[in-house]
């Protein structure tokens, strides 16, 4: 007969949870978000162009 | 396989050296990023984002994949195993992830590095809170991992305890980073 196996502790739980959490607000945040990544740090240059 | 005590201490000693140098140089790259949002120095700035992307490149990704490599390496020697346990789990994910984004931002560094090149771009087009926020997120996740290392909180996952059941396979003081 085989011995139960103990569940995680409270730690790994919590744990688990805030980082899912986490994970959750990031993904939404680069689906909803707008652009996300090198595009988004290059200069608006039409705009320079006006500003000039 | 298990590694014998001497071989043990020295994958120790480079782990800790690569995980806590990786650490260090997260920080230097928040002084830097906190440098180039805040400077008036139009050279001091464009000379940070300049700077940045070779930096990463030779410094953050080395320690990044040392510390990933040789912290599977040695859990795999011990007997606290890859998975067995939900802290070296833990670290293992964070280490992964923070390999994979800082990977997937090197792009973003060679766009600032790029802008920064260009003379006539604004400084103020040049200056980005990016960094600043990626740094700061990266030192809290590689602070975590360091603390999971030395707390090492108890948990066993159902494999560990299978192959606890199974071999009587216990850590003893065999420490993976």
């Amino acid at each position: 007969m085989t011995q139960p196996t103990a569940g995680p502790p409270r730690w790994v739980k919590v744990t688990g949870i805030v980082a899912a959490v986490l994970a959750a607000l990031v993904v939404a945040a680069l689906l909803f978000g707008g652009e996300h990544g090198p595009g988004r740090h290059a200069p608006d240059v039409d705009q320079q162009q006006v500003d000039r | 396989m298990t590694m014998t005590p001497r071989v043990r201490r020295l994958v120790l000693v480079a782990h800790v050296t690569t995980t806590v140098g990786w650490l260090g140089a997260v920080l230097a790259f928040l002084g830097l990023a906190i440098i180039g949002v805040t400077s008036e120095d139009t050279a001091t700035v464009r000379g940070v984002y300049l700077v940045m992307a070779p930096a990463a490149r030779y410094v953050l990704v080395p320690l990044a994949f040392a510390s990933l490599l040789i912290g599977v390496a040695q859990s795999l020697g011990t007997t606290w195993g890859l998975v067995r346990h939900y802290w070296v789990l833990f670290k293992l994910l964070i280490t992964a992830a923070a390999t994979g984004i800082l990977l997937n931002y090197l792009a973003t560094f060679d766009a600032l590095a790029a802008i920064a090149a260009d003379q006539d771009t604004d400084l103020a087009a040049v200056r980005s809170a990016s960094p600043v926020l990626h740094a700061v997120l990266a030192a809290l996740v590689l602070l975590a991992a360091t603390a999971l290392a030395v707390y090492k909180p108890r948990g066993v996952t159902r494999y560990g305890q299978r192959r606890l059941r199974s071999v009587g396979d216990r850590p003893r003081r065999e420490t993976p980073g």
